[in-house]
């Protein structure tokens, strides 16, 4: 089934209809949220607030065409929220850190709950969520929903609210800051190929 | 037209999405421009790295529950009941709804001599014997107010009476004892005068006694 005839089906009384949408759903939008804020339990939390969000609201969704940007739009608006949370949180850590650069670090390092073996620098999968942590939130939003959901851009656009040359640039800025950090990690193409 | 000016393009080039027209004046740019060449290599190789790494299965429980009105809420703990208590609900729940049915039309069920009498209505209907005895009640209750109220118009009056009596008396006392003091008075003045009178009495006896002892000496002589 489409998702419109899912939704219809659901707008109609079958509920169960909505098991279809989280099981279509349920890995993109967790993966989404993973990249997004580099935590699994956080990416759970997010991916169950998304589809209970959906769940209470998708008898208010009028083109059901549009599902995929209406529930990226939800994920991406929690995903900012969790994001802000955790800076209002870094900031009373770093206020009771005696502004130790150091122990800031390491405070943030641990706040933003990257992967428990974040010294395993073999992992690339981890190298690369340590290098999306470190882009602007707004630019690394727009670069999972382009290159891990191939979202077009009228659609990313309309999700956060800009124009589509914003995102553009936000993707094309993102992308080169993105290159460096990983030239940092010495890490290319050439290297992924042969294995590391 | 610039490098800055074909920015954009290069990412819409990386994910294909970039229309036909912007496509080729990119793809002219980039003949000349081994800048924006090298560009467009370093953006394609940054997403080919991204690229590796893969979706993950996410390990979620979902719990789904659709807020209901409290009716379809209770409806639904019913439907799930199991059938000897559900029966023994819906017994209970069509008496109270039986009970309260009758109730609001007033429904009376009595039984005289044997027979069974029903009658609904949308006024309670007046018993007789009921009116009759708050009749009668009502009656007695009135004598006996009635009663009440004259032992107590009595009480008063004779209340007052007694208290007219006590001051007559005192009155009366009063005067007995202002009439003893006057007589009193009247007598010891009377007393007086008699005292008075006798001595002048017996002093004029004396001067005619003197005078009768006078003439006769005279006569003799």
């Amino acid at each position: 089934m489409t998702d419109a005839e899912l939704i219809n089906s659901f707008k109609n009384g079958n509920t169960s209809s909505f098991i279809g949408l989280v099981k279509k759903w349920e890995k993109p939008i967790y993966n989404f949220a993973l990249r997004n804020l580099g935590s699994k339990h956080s990416a759970e939390d997010v991916c169950q607030t998304v589809f209970l969000k959906a769940f209470e609201n998708l008898h208010k969704l009028k083109d059901p065409e549009k599902f995929k940007q209406w529930i990226f739009t939800i994920a991406a608006n929690l995903c900012r929220d969790e994001f802000k949370r955790r800076k209002k949180f870094r900031q009373k850590t770093v206020s009771i850190s005696f502004n130790e650069t150091n122990m800031f670090e390491e405070i943030t390092d641990t706040d933003s709950e990257l992967p428990d073996d974040r010294f395993n620098n073999m992992i690339l999968k981890d190298i690369l969520k340590d290098a999306l942590m470190q882009i602007p939130e707004q630019q690394r939003t727009v670069i999972i929903m382009k290159q891990y959901h191939n979202l077009k851009f009228h659609e990313i656009a309309k999700i956060t609210k800009t124009s589509e040359n914003t995102v553009k640039s936000r993707l094309y800025y993102g992308l080169k800051t993105l290159r460096k950090i990983l030239e940092n990690n010495k890490i290319d193409r050439e290297v992924l190929t042969n294995g590391m | 037209m610039e490098c800055k000016d074909f920015k954009n393009d290069l990412v819409s080039l990386v994910f294909g999405e970039i229309d036909n027209e912007r496509k080729q004046k990119l793809e002219q740019h980039l003949k000349k421009c081994s800048s924006c060449r090298k560009e467009l290599e370093e953006l394609k190789s940054t997403s080919g790295v991204l690229s590796e790494w893969k979706d993950e299965e996410p390990e979620i429980k979902y719990v789904f529950t659709k807020r209901e009105s409290f009716f379809s809420r209770v409806w639904s703990a019913f439907y799930d009941l199991a059938w000897p208590k559900k029966s023994a609900i819906t017994v209970f729940s069509a008496a109270v709804i039986l009970f309260v049915f009758l109730s609001a039309a007033h429904t009376t069920i009595s039984v005289h001599n044997g027979t069974w009498q029903i009658s609904v209505g949308a006024k309670t209907p007046e018993n007789p014997d009921k009116s009759e005895e708050l009749a009668r009640f009502m009656n007695s209750y009135h004598k006996e107010f009635l009663t009440l109220v004259a032992q107590m118009i009595q009480e008063s009056e004779s209340k007052q009476q007694k208290i007219t009596n006590y001051k007559l008396i005192q009155l009366a006392d009063h005067f007995n004892k202002a009439r003893q003091t006057d007589l009193l008075v009247l007598g010891n003045e009377l007393i007086d005068i008699q005292k008075t009178t006798q001595g002048q009495i017996e002093k004029t006896n004396q001067v005619l006694n003197n005078l009768i002892q006078l003439t006769s000496y005279q006569y003799k002589k």
